[in-house]
């Protein structure tokens, strides 16, 4: 029992790396060739984990194999347009100009109940606001509005926004990010300051950021909770 | 990308040089074997068996298959390896009893399972397909 145990600490490291290695990615943003991988890899963990016969090695092999091949046609398809539209596919268009492009939808294999139930999980109910839907790589639909049905934006009043940059975390769970510290040009006897003003000091605060136009948001760790 | 490359690399000379060194092995342990059996089977074939030598002879080459064991069990499947041992524990029985022919039988499928081992972990079309 304990060597089942063991086995499947070392297979789920050794997926995890492997998973880390292969790249930052969503599992409905997956290309069709690195979802294929990841439910093989699943599987292939599995084998050994549950059958001690079976020498770990036998797992740890064929899923390096497996990432040579995703890193390779990751390879590939960065150099190459063409090797992309073999491995990825391309993204087809359901509806060009407000018009649903029959043939492609058939050609898709997407019915007209599937493209409006899409729709709806792209919060658009009616099939008349929607100027472009395209089909993405990865199975995902991009919807574009009609410009009088998209939702407004300031430009739309001719109002220009302040500038307002992202917000930088300071302090998570009592640790000083000294790195955001030194994006935003401050140190650390200026975070104790800031967060003098709240009644604490860094290291009792669970969350300290600051946004765009410098102001501070901190909340204290709640002891309980620890 | 040069990341990518370096990993792919990497891997690929992992891999390829375990091969060649697991294969090695394998070889040794095999070619060595073979020459154990050989040599109790020589005897058991002769008109005048000496049981005591073959007795201790194939006791020395279990004891030898179980030190090399360890270290196959990394790479070879168990179920693999116990078929030998099986036929190992059945020719402890065999010399106990004197049976030449059982025991000559014995040896011969202890040499068809090791060449299957060796067989299966070969490279050729046959074991990818």
């Amino acid at each position: 029992m304990l060597i089942i145990f063991i086995r499947s600490i070392i297979l789920y490291i050794l997926v995890l790396f492997v998973m880390r290695i292969m790249g930052k990615r969503q599992i409905g943003q997956l290309q069709p060739f690195e979802l294929a991988i990841s439910i093989m890899i699943a599987d292939l963990a599995t084998i050994p984990m549950a059958d001690v016969g079976i020498p770990i090695i036998n797992g740890i092999v064929p899923i390096l194999g497996l990432l040579v091949m995703q890193l390779l046609i990751s390879f590939i398809n960065m150099k190459s347009l063409k090797a992309r539209s073999i491995f990825s596919g391309k993204p087809a268009i359901l509806i060009y100009r407000g018009k649903i492009d029959e043939k492609t939808l058939k050609k898709e294999r997407i019915t007209i109940n599937e493209l409006q139930e899409r729709l709806r999980g792209n919060n658009v109910v009616n099939l008349a606001d929607v100027e472009y839907a395209i089909l993405e790589t990865s199975g995902q639909m991009t919807v574009i509005q009609k410009p009088e049905k998209r939702n407004a934006v300031p430009q739309d009043f001719n109002i220009v926004p302040e500038y307002e940059g992202i917000p930088y975390d300071l302090v998570i769970d009592g640790q000083v990010m000294y790195d955001n510290l030194s994006i935003i040009k401050k140190d650390y006897k200026w975070l104790k300051n800031q967060t003098k003003k709240f009644g604490i000091i860094p290291e009792e605060a669970l969350i300290v950021t600051i946004d765009g136009s410098d102001k501070i948001f901190c909340q204290k760790k709640d002891k309980k909770a620890e | 990308m040069k990341r990518i490359l370096v990993v792919i690399s990497i891997i690929f000379v992992l891999v390829i040089s375990m091969n060649i060194v697991l294969k090695k092995h394998i070889g040794k342990v095999c070619n060595e074997m073979y020459s154990r059996i050989d040599e109790i089977k020589q005897e058991l074939m002769k008109e005048e068996t000496d049981f005591e030598k073959v007795r201790s002879n194939s006791q020395k080459m279990e004891d030898y298959w179980m030190s090399q064991y360890d270290v196959l069990a990394y790479y070879i499947e168990h179920s693999e390896l116990d078929k030998v041992n099986i036929q190992l524990a059945g020719l402890q029985g065999y010399v106990a009893t004197e049976d030449n022919h059982e025991s000559v039988a014995n040896l011969d499928t202890c040499v068809f399972i090791l060449q299957h081992i060796q067989d299966r972990e070969t490279l050729k079309l046959r074991n990818i397909f």
